[in-house]
């Protein structure tokens, strides 16, 4: 372990070095916010100067139809000297959030299986982030995905290991201020707060009411978003950045081809069908969400078995968002899927074919470009093979979603059962 | 006027002048009834079927450009009127109506050019928010009406350009009704559609304005209205289709011109530019001769011009029954013949000493030329060229608007500048002198289109290059047109020379161009909601069983499923069955 750990400090030096390269190359960042995988109208580089140029000159940054930014992103981020310097400094930052939430968890189900569980290095977890190529591309491209990565990071940092739910769910109103979609996760970071509370009340054996734990932190996760909302209605002086930032991404007035599921359906949907399915694809948005934390909270058990996982609750609601919200990127998929490593000791022995969504995602991310290529370029494609490839890519999802929550019950139903390891090869279950 | 261009081109324009009699302007309001809003008017020459129209939308100025073609200004030189009488490709309208606010403008702007999508058949009823414009630098043009607006009420000048409007002869006759003559005499009866319109470059002008006495004080006006109709014709093929009909032939061996210098026999035979010994006359040109004066009385009521190198041409009037006398005034080059007689008129045309000399053609003040680069239906750019080919400096407004599809990121724009010898880049338009000012107004997607208005000072000899990026936005499947791919027409930009007052004085027009949007496959509606919905409910169905279900072992699983489900009902069915056949057979008691 004492050698693993001190290669932490190279990977997190070399993974911000090579963040740097758009210093050498200045125009990556504008290529790569042109690819429709990796950058979206909402959070593109593209926009993100267009917006700088607004408020240089004076242009209402909400009259009109580039900008998607919030106004206190775009007027913090226009004191940015050098963005690769700032994104760089971003992701080593989430890197090592990661490698401490990973060391967190380890600790937290060591207790809880009553066994010492080692988990993978805390270079690996670095690296997994910091050299991961679509964490990598997303980071060139300079879209805005990052910051609210960093925010709900941050979140699950202060909710985990400072066990400060106030601090964890002004982080994720931040983030959810950011690009809308986090602000669902409030529900699965309830789970956690409620689960670090409870340990802390434990540990400092004071009395601990939950129900106002939940008041308590959802009344300042609201005041937060209020205070946000109200600190941009100040500096724009009007409320059209409600409609421009967050109605737009509701809705999907701005279509432009993504890796999604939406943008298609919406391109071709009759006009009376429309708000009607924009409805439907909005609570398919969020209605797994409480189920999930609920299936997966780790109840008070009076025998003291471990079941449920509020973190991979967490981990399992962010990635159903990410899968089903309007305008995903490939970054989103890879965000997601940087927390698999964490559940190597727990849930992700117990997956059935956890291999077969890799595949998925690979045949669809080597694809799509392709096919994109073929439909706006070349034209001897039409936008059919690009939106197959959204089909696979939202099977991709389906399929690692189930296979990581069952793992997870198997490891359930193993420790409610008191089913000793060696035993574990011979029993076959299943659902009923 | 008409007036020989280099290479056979003949370049003819009608222009006619009416003026209303003094009437009152009154704003019309749509809440109060119409018969309280209207006395009897008289408009004795103007056309009675514009002038209410006008009126009831309050416009107080109206301007209707119908163009076709590509001026080539290289050939021809500047613009006849110096462009302010030529349109851009399509039809582009501009009206200044008068209104308490720009949402009762808008109104009015809506409900006149419905009303003259009518009139004009053409499809002006499709201007809608998404393509109209409010240009800023007309202002300065519209101060010279003398008119006294209702107190709160402003002056707002609107702006849409169809560039994709095919003009045609239907657009020609409802502008020869508003003609007093309606094209029965004068020089208007000239004007045949199939003549005009079959032209290398034609444009078509309406301009309404209300003329205001500042001395009286209630608001007497005359409206008047300009028409004209410009179009450059080119002779050598009238000529052929007068001779041949409309189907092109090979021209045969005999009258084939060879180069004498090269080889030429039976068989072989370089062929020379167009003829220079020609002789035709405009009644062959625009297949009618002139019948007659428009008015009689009025010496002035209609008058020729011709503008020719006369070493070069000789013209003659002629006049189809020998009587009445000729009138004529030379002004070098410039010939005015006053038609004032009850007869048929025509001009022959005929070229003398040998080559076709024109009248000299003036330089064009300034170039423009626009073009779309990049290759991919996603994203790509506009590059402008402008340049001052004067010995003087040049003041002058460029007007641009994109329609919302078109995604501009203005910060991308990069500046250069060029002259014969030496040129360098800027990035932005911050760091330049010759670009004084900026008006920038973003597009809102089906809203507004992008409007850009730059002030620009251009020095002598120097060419100015601009160019920005911008992403194509996909559309949704309604909002296509039938024909998506062939892709959708982008107004042509406006150049406006303006002089010490801000006046515009020279206008010119870029090409229209043509911007395919990447495309949707249309035959997909309803498959693409089966396939999506199918992968979502895959996604959710799955989720759901695992979230709802409780674990088992297989073996629990088919323990519980034999008395569960389809099998359970068989065998409990089978049990019962049993259970009766022993009742009835054997008295043995059953155990459970």
């Amino acid at each position: 372990m004492g050698t693993k750990a001190s290669l932490l400090p190279t990977v997190l030096v070399v993974g911000g070095l090579i963040r740097l390269l758009p210093l050498l190359f200045p125009l990556i960042p504008y290529q790569l916010s042109s690819v429709v995988e990796i950058s979206t109208p909402i959070n593109s580089y593209k926009s993100l100067q267009e917006a700088f140029y607004y408020l240089k000159h004076g242009i209402n940054l909400y009259d009109g139809g580039i900008n998607h930014h919030p106004p206190l992103l775009v007027v913090l981020l226009s004191y940015v000297p050098n963005f690769s310097i700032f994104y760089a400094l971003v992701d080593v930052y989430i890197s090592y959030s990661l490698v401490k939430l990973h060391r967190w968890y380890q600790e937290h189900n060591s207790i809880r299986e009553k066994q010492q569980l080692v988990g993978l290095g805390d270079n690996l977890i670095a690296a997994f982030y910091l050299f991961n190529p679509l964490i990598l591309l997303t980071c060139y491209s300079g879209s805005t995905l990052p910051l609210s990565f960093l925010f709900i990071v941050e979140a699950l940092v202060q909710a985990c290991i400072q066990q400060k739910g106030p601090r964890a769910v002004m982080m994720l109103s931040i983030a959810a201020y950011i690009s809308y979609n986090p602000a669902f996760l409030i529900f699965p970071l309830l789970g956690l707060i409620h689960v670090s509370a409870r340990k802390a009340a434990v540990n400092l054996k004071t009395p601990w009411n939950p129900i106002q734990e939940y008041i308590e932190s959802s009344g300042i996760y609201i005041a937060s978003l209020s205070l946000l909302f109200l600190c941009s209605f100040a500096v724009t002086a009007g409320t059209q950045f409600v409609d421009q930032c967050y109605w737009t991404v509701i809705s999907l007035s701005k279509i432009s081809p993504n890796i999604g599921l939406w943008w298609y359906l919406f391109t071709e949907m009759f006009e009376f069908f429309r708000t009607f399915y924009i409805g439907i694809f909005n609570i398919y948005g969020f209605i797994f969400l409480i189920p999930i934390t609920w299936r997966l909270f780790e109840r008070k058990d009076p025998s003291n078995i471990a079941t449920g996982d509020s973190f991979l609750a967490f981990v399992l609601c962010f990635t159903w968002i990410n899968y089903s919200k309007s305008y995903p990127v490939v970054g989103d998929l890879a965000q997601a899927l940087l927390f698999l490593p964490f559940f190597y000791t727990t849930s992700l022995p117990h997956t059935r074919f956890v291999f077969v969504p890799f595949l998925v995602f690979f045949v669809a991310l080597i694809l799509a470009p392709i096919f994109y290529y073929c439909w706006i370029v070349l034209g001897n494609g039409n936008s059919n093979f690009f939106y197959s490839l959204n089909l696979v890519w939202g099977i991709g999802y389906a399929l690692l979603l189930t296979n990581v929550l069952w793992g997870r019950l198997v490891k359930n139903y193993l420790n409610t059962n008191k089913v000793t390891p060696e035993k574990h090869s011979l029993i076959r279950l299943t659902q009923m | 006027m008409v007036k020989p261009l280099p290479r056979n081109a003949l370049l003819a324009s009608f222009d006619f002048e009416i003026a209303s009699e003094p009437i009152e302007l009154r704003y019309w309001n749509s809440t109060t009834p119409e018969q309280e809003q209207y006395g009897p008017e008289h408009f004795t020459f103007f056309s009675k079927a514009i002038a209410p129209i006008i009126q009831q939308s309050n416009a107080r100025e109206l301007h209707l450009r119908f163009t076709q073609g590509w001026w080539d200004s290289d050939t021809w030189g500047a613009l006849p009127k110096n462009g302010l009488k030529s349109g851009g490709t399509g039809v582009e309208v501009l009206a200044v109506i008068e209104a308490y606010d720009v949402k009762e403008a808008q109104r009015n702007w809506f409900r006149l050019s419905k009303a003259l999508s009518g009139f004009f058949c053409a499809s002006l009823n499709f201007i809608e928010p998404a393509i109209t414009t409010y240009p800023q630098y007309k202002a300065n043009d519209i101060t010279s009406l003398h008119y006294i607006q209702k107190p709160g009420n402003k002056l707002y000048i609107l702006r849409a350009a169809l560039p994709s409007e095919p003009i045609c002869t239907e657009n020609l006759t409802p502008f020869l009704k508003l003609l007093p003559t309606r094209g029965k005499a004068g020089i208007s009866s000239l004007l045949d559609g199939h003549k005009v319109f079959d032209s290398l470059w034609h444009s078509m002008a309406v301009d309404v304005t209300s003329v205001c006495d500042d001395t009286q004080d209630n608001n007497k006006c005359h409206l008047r209205m300009e028409q004209s109709v410009t179009a450059i014709v080119d002779v050598l093929r009238s000529l052929r289709k007068h001779k041949e009909g409309g189907i092109p032939r090979p021209v045969k061996g005999d009258e084939l011109r060879c180069d004498p210098s090269k080889t030429h026999n039976p068989w072989q035979c370089f062929p020379l530019d167009d003829p220079v010994d020609l002789k035709w006359n405009l009644g062959t040109i625009f297949g009618r001769n002139i019948k007659g004066q428009a008015f009689s009385g009025n010496i002035r009521s209609s008058i020729l011009g011709l503008k020719v190198d006369s070493n070069h041409w000789k013209t003659q009037l002629v006049k189809h029954k020998k009587s009445g006398s000729e009138r004529h005034d030379i002004v070098g080059n410039s010939i005015a013949f006053y038609l004032d007689d009850d007869i048929e008129y025509d001009v022959s045309f005929e070229t003398a000493n040998g080559g076709i000399n024109v009248a000299p053609i003036e330089k064009p003040p300034i170039l423009l030329s626009r073009a779309l680069t990049g290759y991919s239906q996603d994203h790509g750019g506009l590059r402008t060229e402008i340049t001052n080919p004067s010995n003087s400096s040049m003041d002058f407004v460029y007007f641009e608007t994109l329609p919302w599809f078109m995604r501009l990121y203005l910060s991308s724009m990069v500046v250069s500048f060029e002259n014969e010898t030496s040129s360098y880049t800027i990035a932005g338009i911050d760091g330049s002198t010759h670009i004084k000012d900026i008006y920038y107004k973003p597009a809102v997607d089906r809203k507004r289109p992008a409007q850009i208005e730059l002030s620009i000072s251009l020095p002598p000899k120097l060419t100015l290059l601009f160019s920005y990026e911008f992403d194509k936005s996909i559309l949704l499947l309604d909002e296509y047109p039938p024909d998506a791919n062939h892709g959708f027409a982008i107004d042509p930009a406006v150049i406006t020379i303006i002089d010490d007052n801000k006046r515009g004085i020279y206008e010119v027009r870029s090409t229209s161009l043509v911007l395919s949007l990447p495309t949707p496959d249309f035959s997909m509606p309803y498959n693409v909601i089966i396939f999506t919905c199918t992968v979502m409910s895959l996604a959710f169905g799955s989720l759901y069983q695992l979230l709802v279900k409780k674990v088992v072992t297989e073996e629990e699983f088919e323990a519980a499923s034999v008395d569960s489900g389809i099998k359970g009902l068989v065998s409990r069915v089978k049990s019962k069955l049993g259970k009766r056949k022993r009742d009835t057979v054997t008295e043995e008691p059953q155990k459970k």
